[in-house]
């Protein structure tokens, strides 16, 4: 237990903002949400293509909107 | 390296296996048997539903995403449940409402009825019984940790190959209502039973933590052990390692749900023959049991930060020959190679917890972790079918489950020296 008995309460003393774990986090949110938007747009507009009469969810539509290469 | 091995060695050789101790991970481990069961048992009741009900597998599959999503995001909440009230009561509930969730999904008679039976309720049973058992144990040894949970993290695997051989001779005999019911009664009876004799702390039992030489402060009431968990867990979110582990759970996670579903379908697509394709998948499941039950030891033993590592690296890059090759022998020769690291990637998140914040209750930070591994198997298990879809192909699936496991590596490497805790002020329970 030596090295977490140094005092009685757990103290904000050495805690800084988690920057770097944060910044990590938000880019692996990023890339994951970018890898699914790119893949729903790439086959919502596969499907407009094949048949112009395709009716497109709001889910399609909106990642076709959001993806700069589709 | 060896002087490890040989100190890791000796220290097996000393192990007490007289201690409390085993008794909880005994407990953990038949309540991981359980818990893990119900989410693998879905497989059984897809035909048996489709033939009595005529729903189509698809709607059925909702179920299961349902259940995956409320397992999910109560994670935390069960955590939290287990730091306020304590893991045996968590169980408790969680007890509960399996024996709910098995019995109304044997008399459900609508789509409604099963999604709320089976995703909802179920899926509230399967957090409430596997967060708590991971950190209780943890309680349990201040050192052996790794072995103690090696032990339960391997009844993953094994258990619900059992229960489902068990349930599946049952489902032969009986039919599907029948063994939902069965099994749901003796589930429960078996863990009432577990229940009796699981203590939350050594000091309900007025035991030390295993490998514990002094005596713990104890806290003199309840209420001021909870606010100090509380205090405790209010630091930890503001430390890189929180953020970063759950981040590392989450890349893992996608890396190998990917590969999990999207395997035989990329086998099948090659020409290779279902059976075969399947046996891949069977060969990987049995060799990562060995490697589930021996990292968290090597990891104890060694260094949890580069043994992780190396299992992420591993699960990123033997993946990668997956998408050049046709031959069914190289599926299997990478499949052996690949289930080495796969094991071990997902199972050092509690020693790493210890190593960071010391000896402390991990429930409610388990529970987070387990939020965003839960997360990560959704999306993976979603990108194989996008991709194929779109590709006409499953490579490049094989190519983003890859770059998300290295990345997984690569935030490891960010991580601080596990060497010692973070803040020297955390003190103990």
């Amino acid at each position: 237990m030596n090295s977490m008995t140094n005092s009685s309460n757990p103290s904000k003393k050495n805690i800084m903002f988690p920057s770097k774990g944060l910044f990590l986090f938000l880019l692996s949110f990023i890339f994951s949400i970018t890898v699914l938007i790119y893949f729903f747009a790439w086959e919502s507009s596969n499907k407009i293509s094949q048949n112009k009469n395709y009716q497109v969810s709001w889910l399609e539509q909106g990642s076709i909107f959001l993806c700069p290469l589709h | 390296m060896s002087s490890s091995l040989n100190k890791l060695k000796n220290s097996i050789s000393e192990i007490d296996f007289t201690h409390y101790g085993w008794v909880i991970v005994a407990v953990g481990a038949i309540a991981q048997m359980i818990g893990s069961a119900i989410r693998m048992a879905f497989g059984i009741i897809i035909d048996p539903l489709v033939e009595e009900f005529s729903w189509d597998p698809k709607s059925i599959g909702i179920a299961y995403a349902i259940m995956s999503i409320v397992t999910a995001f109560s994670s935390p909440i069960a955590g939290y449940s287990s730091t306020l009230i304590g893991a045996r009561k968590t169980m408790y509930i969680g007890l509960l409402l399996f024996l709910i969730g098995m019995l109304w999904t044997a008399l459900a008679s609508s789509i409604i009825e099963f999604y709320i039976s089976y995703g909802i309720i179920f899926g509230f049973a399967q957090s409430m019984f596997l967060v708590p058992v991971i950190p209780a144990v943890a309680v349990w040894f201040k050192t052996k940790l790794g072995l103690a949970t090696g032990l339960i993290i391997g009844m993953w695997s094994l258990g619900p190959a059992l229960v489902i051989q068990i349930m599946g001779i049952m489902l032969d005999n009986f039919g599907w209502q029948t063994t939902f019911i069965s099994s749901g009664v003796i589930g429960t009876l078996i863990m009432l039973v577990a229940l009796q004799y699981f203590r939350n702390t050594p000091s309900e039992k007025n035991l030390l933590p295993y490998g514990s030489e002094e005596i713990i402060n104890q806290k003199s009431t309840t209420s001021d052990s909870n606010n100090y968990s509380f205090n405790l867990q209010n630091i930890i979110y503001k430390t890189n390692a929180f953020w970063s582990l759950m981040n590392i759970h989450f890349l893992g996670c996608v890396g190998h749900a990917v590969i999990l579903i999207g395997l035989v379908p990329l086998m099948t697509s090659k020409g290779i023959s279902y059976t075969d394709s399947v046996f891949c998948l069977t060969l990987i499941m049995v060799i990562s049991m060995t490697t589930r039950f021996i990292t968290p030891i090597l990891g104890d033993g060694i260094n949890p930060k580069t043994i992780m590592f190396l299992a992420f690296l591993g699960q990123g890059l033997f993946v990668i020959p997956w998408a050049f090759t046709e031959s069914k022998w190289m599926f299997y020769l990478v499949g052996v190679l690949w289930s080495i690291p796969y094991g071990g990637e997902g199972t050092l998140f509690p020693i790493m917890n210890r190593r960071y914040y010391g000896f402390f209750p991990m429930d409610t930070t388990y529970g987070w972790q387990i939020l965003a591994a839960s997360l990560g198997m959704a999306l993976g298990g979603f990108i194989p079918g996008l991709v194929f879809e779109v590709t006409g192909g499953y490579e490049l699936a094989i190519w983003i489950s890859a770059f998300f496991s290295c990345f997984g590596a690569l935030v490891i490497l960010t991580l601080d020296s596990t060497k010692k805790v973070i803040s020297p002020s955390f003190d103990n329970l």
